[in-house]
């Protein structure tokens, strides 16, 4: 029946984009990606080859746009899907579709879609492909603005689960009124929103459990010159599941985000508490593509490899904690500046677990004795010339294992990295980068090195290497090279790869080691 | 189903030739939260360069420096827009605006939080770059930044 009704859907779909394109001059655009790994057999510890030694996620979207009109269609095909990513991706097929009609105030999707109320701490749909996450809700979905000054959006649904849809059916909606033009305050923009969500799963047990979970957010925004305030308090009801230890517990989240901002200067001071807040597509487990909110570890994300060796991944369930973020850009010409000014990133961030129990219920206020993580970094950014650039990087970081399900104890390691970039011509650069990490805990100390050779505006190619000493004494290196024409990308890399949590977003995924080619394509029209 | 579904797709392809060379109308956010339509940004009637960036990505911030480092100059031999659209979602979007602040970037920044601008223009990696014309067709893309890519961009410019 099921596959009756895609045929059906399918076959209107082509009859209207051929009308379409016979009547009318419609716009088609699309994309296509592949991510395949060919794996080779490799003789150190850890280290394993799937079977069938190839793995290759491909994804090709098609959107057709007519003036107010559009739908698409979205294709995957795991053939099989890479290792370490979630196995239920399996086989291929039309996973994504959708047909919208959009006026000036008014909009409507049937099918599949994405969306985020707030800052998605009680409801997000989104796509994350390097983690094989994608929650978008096939439904309806609803949106009208009253003179761009209050706008009501309203969705009713089932979240995708991997190839499936989840067994739950939800129900949003939600309110956001722009105060500062209704009530015409000059020099600030305020707003506030109110969003609510239902989620459904039938039961027909004998425990008390309530096949209905509520959850509400309140959220406010106020822009006043160089000062912002964000907040959001969210509110779960009583949840019975596995990813609550079937607790039957509400939950609740609060998030501020206060900012300072002038010319050269950048502050922002963000504090964030939860309380059960996990909030899955059903009543099992949650996890990678099984989540309806989105918990993001709200910490400094880093680009170099040995900093983000052990990322936080959010505790859902009971956490509280901060992030101050400080930018100061020291003027060109000044004493400390030099000719060309030095920018000064300063970060950290710290998260403990919740005072109390769920018995006698947590403090608002106090923090847990047990730290899940901490991160105090600073990154100098320094050019020399015009064709100099360096950037020197020091963290200082704490991880709990506990939060990958280990004994609790402290990972603390002290990193520092540096790169340097020079432009010897005006399209021919070279990148050199060097990363030490001291740790007297888990794996010990790191190295890494990395060199790298840019010819603009089309190709690069590089070479490096990480090496653990003290622990397992194994090299990870890494060669590649990538090539882009218009809006088509091939990189082509081979390189032995570390196990442990990848992070895309906000959310993470532990991933074996693995030794193998890479090949990846990603093309645009 | 699945050689159907392959059939339907190279079909579709095939019947529909215009590739996309318009703007899609999709919602945005200012750095101070009010809601701005894509198609907004062509209501100067002059060209407009679209960057899509990240706080966490390193070749994009190195592009829009580029941007910065050539700003007043171009501006003195070309009439355009620059619109960076952070693609930074709730994890790190609270972090722009300082970031921007503090790098002096004399352009517009924009937030696409739910990343539905940069899927309404398919774009799958960043940075990636746009030039829209006047009458709101694409002109020009290009997919990562290498230094000196640049001036290509002014190039293209110049040229419209």
């Amino acid at each position: 029946m099921k596959q009756n009704i895609i045929h059906i859907c399918l076959i209107l779909f082509i009859i209207l984009i051929s009308i379409q394109s016979i009547y009318a001059q419609g716009n088609l655009s699309g994309s296509f990606e592949t991510n395949s790994i060919y794996y080779v057999k490799d003789s150190k510890p850890g280290i394993v080859a799937p079977d069938d030694k190839f793995g290759s996620d491909n994804y090709f979207k098609l959107d057709y746009r007519h003036r107010k009109f559009s739908a698409g269609v979205q294709y995957e095909a795991y053939l099989p899907v890479l290792q370490g990513l979630p196995s239920t991706l399996r086989n291929s097929g039309l996973v994504f579709k959708y047909a919208s009609f959009r006026d000036s105030n008014f909009s409507v999707t049937a099918g599949d879609f994405y969306e985020q109320f707030g800052n998605g701490l009680i409801f997000r749909a989104y796509e994350e492909r390097a983690i094989g996450l994608n929650t978008a809700v096939e439904g309806v979905r609803l949106a009208y603005s009253f003179r761009n000054l209050i706008h009501v959006k309203g969705i009713a649904g089932r979240s995708r689960e991997f190839m499936d849809k989840a067994t739950s059916n939800i129900k949003a909606a939600g309110v956001s009124v722009d105060i500062a033009s209704l009530l015409k305050l000059e020099n600030s923009t305020a707003d506030a929103a109110v969003n609510m969500i239902n989620r459904y799963v039938s039961y027909a047990g004998q425990e008390p459990i309530n096949p209905n979970v509520q959850a509400y957010s309140f959220n406010i925004n106020w822009n006043v010159h160089a000062f912002s305030l964000q907040g959001e308090y969210a509110y779960k009801s009583k949840d019975n599941s596995v990813y609550t230890n079937n607790r039957n517990k509400d939950g609740s989240a609060l998030l501020l985000e206060i900012g300072y901002n002038t010319p050269g200067f950048g502050s922002l001071l963000t504090l964030r508490r939860l309380e059960y807040m996990q909030f899955g597509t059903t009543r099992g487990i949650t996890g990678i593509g099984l989540d309806l909110n989105y918990l993001p570890a709200l910490t400094k994300q880093h680009s170099y490899s040995l900093a983000v060796l052990n990322p936080h991944n959010t505790m859902g369930n009971g956490e509280t904690g901060g992030q101050l973020d400080i930018q100061y850009n020291l003027p060109q010409g000044s004493v400390t500046g030099g000719k060309y000014g030095m920018q000064l990133s300063l970060n950290a961030s710290t998260y403990y677990n919740l005072q109390g129990d769920v018995i006698n219920g947590y403090d608002f206020f106090a923090t847990g004795k047990t730290k899940y993580y901490q991160d105090i970094n600073l990154d100098i950014e320094k050019r020399f010339s015009t064709s100099m650039l360096a950037h020197l990087f020091y963290a200082n970081q704490q991880f709990n294992p506990v939060i990958i399900g280990k004994e609790s104890s402290l990972y603390k390691s002290h990193i520092v990295a540096g790169d340097l970039r020079w432009q010897p011509t005006t399209k021919n650069s070279f990148r050199f980068e060097l990363q030490h990490l001291w740790s007297g805990d888990y794996l010990k100390n790191w190295a890494a090195a990395l060199i790298e050779f840019s010819a603009a505006p089309s190709f690069t190619c590089f070479i490096g290497d990480m090496y653990n000493y003290g622990d397992s004494n194994i090299h990870y290196y890494r060669l590649g090279s990538s090539y882009t024409f218009s809006r088509t990308r091939i990189a082509l890399n081979y390189g032995r790869n570390r196990e442990g949590l990848i992070c895309a977003g906000g959310v993470c995924l532990y991933m074996p080691a693995y030794t193998g080619l890479n090949l990846s394509i990603a093309s645009s029209f | 189903m699945k050689k159907f579904s392959l059939f339907a797709l190279i079909y579709l392809v095939v019947v529909t030739s215009s590739a996309q060379t318009q703007l899609p109308a999709v919602q945005l956010s200012t750095l101070k939260g009010e809601t701005i339509s894509s198609t907004a940004l062509l209501n100067d009637k002059v060209p407009v360069v679209i960057s899509f960036w990240s706080t966490i990505c390193k070749p994009c911030i190195e592009e829009l420096n580029a941007f910065k480092d050539q700003w007043a100059k171009w501006q003195k031999e070309v009439n355009f827009q620059l619109v960076a659209v952070s693609t930074d979602d709730a994890r790190s979007v609270a972090r722009v605006r300082g970031f921007a602040a503090s790098r002096e970037w004399p352009f517009t920044i924009l937030l696409d939080k739910n990343q539905d601008f940069k899927r309404a223009l398919n774009v799958n990696s960043i940075p990636q770059l746009y030039i829209i014309g006047t009458d709101g067709k694409i002109v020009y893309s290009h997919i990562g930044y290498t230094p000196g890519s640049e001036t290509k961009v002014l190039e293209v410019l110049k040229g419209l």
